[in-house]
Formats: C-alpha cells, sequence, structure tokens
C-alpha cells in the first residue's frame, strides 16, 4: 500500500498549535525560576548535552544506508511541518512501543524497537511526528531540565525539597507538553484513525486484535473516563491528584484530549492554511 | 472445546489446606474485613479505576469481543459471582493480577499473556486469577501488601512487627497461588495446556513454543526438591522466596500435578447436579446417597 500523499504545512506555526493548558502550565513554571526563561534553558541545553554523551554510545543510528525506509520517514516528518535541521535517529532493543528524544544543540530521537515492529509505517510517522513535535515546540529544555531532577546528585535532602518545588510544576507541564506534541503528530500522520490506533497500541491492545479493533471503542473508553472523573468531588480530586502525579502522560487522557482539538475544527484549519 | 459448566462449584472444595486455614484465621478478626473493604473502596479502588480508565484498554463486548467472550466462559465455568472489570497493559511477560475490593474487582492482563497463549492456556491463566476473586484472596492481598506499612510507621516495634507480619503473610499469598491454580485448571479443564502455561511463564523462548515438554519441567521441580535436602542450598531457598509473591514456578506445576494424582481434580470435574448435594457446614459437594459428610460427619446438606 502507499502512502497517502501528504499535505506539506509551510505555514506552520508551533504557537498557534500549543495547546491552551501548556502554555499556562509553562508560565507558572518560568515564574518560579530565578532568572526566568533563559537561565531555565540554558540548564537544560547544558544537561542535554551532557546526557546525549552518554546516549550517543549505545543503540543503532538510522541512515540512509542502516535502515533505508525509516530514515524516509524521518525526512517525510520533517518536510511535512518544515523541520530544516533533521535531528539524528537511532533505534534501541525494547518490546514496547516508545520515543523519546536527548540532546541539547544536537539533538536525537531514540525509538523502541517494539514502535518499528509493532507500527505500521502511517503510525511510524505518528510516532516520530510525537517527537518532532516536541522539538519544534521547544520543549526538549524542559524536558532535559526534568530529566536533571531525577540525576543521583539531586538526592541531598536540602536540594530536593528546593528541586520538588520546581519539579511538580514541570511535571505537571511535561503531561500537558504531550498534549501540543499529540496535535504536531496528528499534522503529520494526518488521519485520526492512525493517530488513535497508536495510541490503543501503546495503551495495552494485545497484537491479535490488531486487525480487528475499530480505534473508535478507545474513543468510547475515553468518553466514560471523562464521565468517570467529573462524577462526584471524590473522583474528581483523585483524578487531578494522580493525572498531576504522574510521570507518564496516560494514553486515554490524552486521546480525548487530541479528538476535542480535530473535532473543532482546528485541525482541519491548520491543514487548510497548508 | 467447550467446558463442562461447574454450577455451585465451591473454592472450598479444591483450596488448598494451609491457604484456607491461614485464610480462616485471617477472617476471624473482627472488622478486619469490612473495614479494610472500606478503606480500599474510598481510596485504592478508586484510585486504580481511574488509573486502568485514563491509561490502559478496557476490555468490553464492543472494545475486544473475542477476549471478552473468553473470559466470560471462564466465569461460567468457574461460577464466579463476582465479576472483574478487565484491562490489558502494554507488556511482555505472561502475567495478570487482580486487585480491589468485594464487588469491585478489577483485573489486568499483559498483552503478552494474551498473544503468548493459546486460548486453553489463556483460560488457564485468567481461571487462576478468578480463582484468587472466588475465594475471597484480593482483598487479603491488597493487606498484605498494605499491613507491613502501616505496622511499620509505629516506632521502635514498629519495624519489627511490620517485618515478622510480612513474612507470614507473603507466605499465606504464596499458598493461595496454589489454590489460584487449581482453579485455573478447572477453567481450562485441559492437563497440559495448564503445565505448558506455567512453563512458559517460567521463560521458555517463543522459538520452542511449538514443543513443549512438560515432563522436563516437571523434572526439574523434582532436581530442585532434591536440593532442597542439603542444608545450605535449603536455607538459601527459604531465604530467597521470603519476599516473593508467588512460589517457585516449578513447584506450582509440581503441586499442580499432584493435585491431579490425589484424583481430586477428576471428583470435581464430575459433580453433576442431579448426583450430589452440598455439605451446609464444609462446602464440599459430595454424593447424592451420602448419610453424612465424609469431611466433617456433619448431615446437614443443601442441593445445587
Amino acid at each position: 500500500m502507499t502512502m497517502q500523499e501528504k499535505i506539506i504545512l509551510t505555514h506552520l506555526d508551533p504557537a498557534t498549535v500549543m495547546h491552551p493548558q501548556e502554555r499556562s502550565a509553562l508560565i507558572s513554571i518560568i515564574q518560579k525560576i530565578p532568572g526566568g526563561e533563559s537561565a531555565l534553558k540554558g540548564i537544560g541545553e547544558l544537561y542535554g548535552r551532557w546526557v546525549a554523551v552518554d546516549y550517543i554510545g549505545n543503540g543503532v543510528v538510522v541512515t540512509e544506508n542502516s535502515m533505508p525506509e525509516l530514515y524516509r520517514q524521518l525526512r517525510e516528518v520533517c518536510r511535512i511541518v518544515g523541520v530544516k535541521n533533521i535531528p539524528e535517529l537511532a533505534t534501541e532493543w525494547a518490546y514496547l512501543i516508545s520515543s523519546y528524544t536527548v540532546g541539547g544543540s544536537k539533538l536525537r530521537i531514540v525509538l523502541s524497537s517494539g514502535a518499528i515492529d509493532l507500527l505500521t509505517k502511517e503510525e511510524q510517522l505518528f510516532l516520530i511526528g510525537q517527537e518532532i513535535g516536541h522539538i519544534v515546540a521547544g520543549h526538549l529544555p524542559y524536558h532535559m531540565l526534568l530529566e536533571l531532577f531525577y540525576t543521583p546528585a539531586l538526592d541531598d535532602p536540602t536540594l530536593s525539597t528546593i528541586a520538588g518545588i520546581v519539579k511538580m510544576p514541570l511535571l505537571d507541564w511535561y503531561r500537558k507538553s504531550h498534549y501540543t506534541a499529540d496535535r504536531v503528530s496528528l499534522l503529520c500522520c494526518q488521519d485520526i484513525n492512525v493517530a488513535l490506533r497508536t495510541m490503543m497500541k501503546m495503551a495495552g491492545l494485545p497484537k491479535k486484535y490488531y486487525e480487528q479493533t475499530d480505534p473508535k471503542v478507545f474513543l468510547l473508553q475515553a468518553r466514560e473516563f471523562a464521565s468517570l472523573s467529573n462524577n462526584g468531588w471524590a473522583n474528581n480530586m483523585m483524578t487531578n491528584f494522580l493525572l498531576r502525579s504522574a510521570s507518564l502522560p496516560w494514553m486515554v487522557d490524552r486521546a480525548k484530549v487530541l479528538m476535542e482539538w480535530y473535532e473543532s475544527g482546528e485541525y482541519q484549519a491548520v491543514l487548510d492554511r497548508g | 472445546m467447550a467446558k463442562k459448566q461447574l454450577l455451585g462449584l465451591n473454592p472450598k472444595e479444591y483450596e488448598h489446606p494451609f491457604d484456607r486455614e491461614a485464610l480462616a484465621k485471617l477472617k476471624k478478626i473482627p472488622g478486619l474485613e469490612t473495614v479494610t473493604n472500606a478503606f480500599l473502596n474510598w481510596t485504592y479502588v478508586k484510585w486504580h479505576i481511574i488509573e486502568l480508565q485514563g491509561s490502559n484498554f478496557k476490555i468490553t463486548e464492543d472494545s475486544c469481543p473475542e477476549l471478552y467472550k473468553l473470559v466470560k466462559e471462564v466465569e461460567t465455568t468457574l461460577d464466579v459471582a463476582d465479576s472483574p472489570e478487565v484491562y490489558t497493559q502494554w507488556g511482555y511477560s505472561i502475567n495478570g493480577s487482580t486487585t480491589g475490593t468485594r464487588g469491585n474487582t478489577l483485573m489486568v492482563l499483559n498483552s503478552g499473556a494474551v498473544d503468548l497463549l493459546s486460548d486453553d492456556q489463556l483460560k488457564y491463566v485468567i481461571g487462576h486469577e478468578m480463582g484468587h476473586i472466588k475465594s475471597n484472596h484480593v482483598l487479603y492481598h491488597m493487606m498484605a501488601q498494605f499491613f507491613p506499612m502501616f505496622a511499620s510507621m509505629v516506632p521502635v516495634v514498629g519495624a519489627f512487627v511490620g517485618t515478622s507480619l510480612e513474612f507470614v503473610l507473603m507466605y499465606w499469598l504464596r499458598m493461595s497461588e496454589f489454590t489460584a491454580d487449581r482453579a485455573g485448571l478447572l477453567a481450562c479443564q485441559n492437563k497440559d495446556a495448564a503445565l505448558s502455561a506455567i512453563v512458559k511463564m517460567a521463560g521458555l523462548p517463543l522459538k520452542y513454543f511449538d514443543n513443549i515438554n512438560e515432563q522436563a519441567f516437571l523434572d526439574q521441580a523434582e532436581t530442585f526438591e532434591q536440593m532442597h535436602k542439603d542444608f545450605l542450598s535449603g536455607t538459601m531457598q527459604n531465604l530467597s522466596i521470603l519476599t516473593s509473591t508467588h512460589p517457585w514456578t516449578v513447584y506450582r506445576a509440581a503441586e499442580l500435578v499432584k493435585w491431579i494424582a490425589s484424583g481430586e481434580y477428576d471428583r470435581i470435574l464430575s459433580h453433576t447436579t442431579s448426583n450430589t448435594k452440598r455439605c451446609c457446614v464444609c462446602g464440599h459437594v459430595i454424593p447424592a446417597d451420602a448419610d453424612v459428610c465424609p469431611y466433617d460427619g456433619c448431615d446437614e446438606f443443601e442441593s445445587i
């Protein structure tokens, strides 16, 4: 099956697709840090360079020669959203669908081998789009800063108390930064069903049922989840608390938020602007 | 193959003796069950439902009819009254777990269990989880998790009490797995499927899935048991299992085979509603023409 021709988004401004919740969460972090945004970015950038060294020693780098097909996917995603400076892409062994990006000025996207083995070509565009989304939205220095909070160096009680004050809002923002990245992902694969299917697989759908499961059922679950969390103050409080303290964003929640954007007509408007 | 429906199946019939005794003792503590149930209902259950709903894949008649049907079949076979909500999570080890409270049970299956097992083997794993539900283990499993934590908050003696309590509870927990394994076998009604599922869990590579030698695994259990006779190895075995939630995989296989050999498994399968009745005191299902219950000598019965 040949891939459907994608619309190239020459006028895409990441600021216009940023999720409003992400924006307000970001502002609250910057206000908490002395020196504000530039200091924050500086720390993130430095730490990014440092961890990159560690990561570059591992994994298999995707090039035109090593994995031509995957390399073409990366270029395709960069072309759609207009990223000129193509980041490095690598794979590492793990039988699950996941991806992350590390680095400072030079970035590397890492995909788990499960992402290649379990996703279709279109779904891979969505996943790579996710990481490119974080890059174009300028999330990387903040992601690196968050990773810094998990290093043993911050194990000291005094330091970790101070760190905790910054870490909580940073985690809150981290989760919301995925709402924005999901939007960019959708703009890359340009098919809501592909997006939902990828998310459904990541949530834990067994491989056996990949062919026969309609992504719409995942949306039904998302609606049920929304009504569950709105059912009384105890549930509402618990949901908020859990979502806020979760280190990883929740798939069903993400699907729900992405669908809201899709249905609002904003998605189509961005595609139409081209 | 359709499984024989074990209508009115009472868990007391197949519960591992140690599991039954230990649980009976715990159940005698007044208020423990009610308080724990209520406490967990308001905290853990709410928390876990939200988390599962928000991040994992829920199995319903619409979302995944095939797996849903399989779960329902096991429920019918074992006559489970308290049907759990079922979710899958991504993970390639063969595993399932059940948590929650009475009336609010939550089962999570790893995607690996669904993908790597045959239908009968999967019925064994789901039946194992249903066995925990039927014997009301779930609440006590949760206690095993939470109690030592609370106990260790008490100054001075807390750590000691917490740790000893943990070892006792963990010991019972491991014994409860034997009960659950028996329920799993009663669910799949296929000895080979049950044993091969255990072999797969123990770590057989995918490449050799078509060629499973269950006997070799039972031999391994035998060798392992022999090792226990050596003082040092025996002590090591005792120490290394102290905090595990499950018994050694080889023991689970061996214990299941022993139970089959005892004739209990066939006896339960041969029940029909017309030729059996149930003892009102101990719950055993016995032949309809027996005058007294062979288990406790009581003479009050109810029909099934």
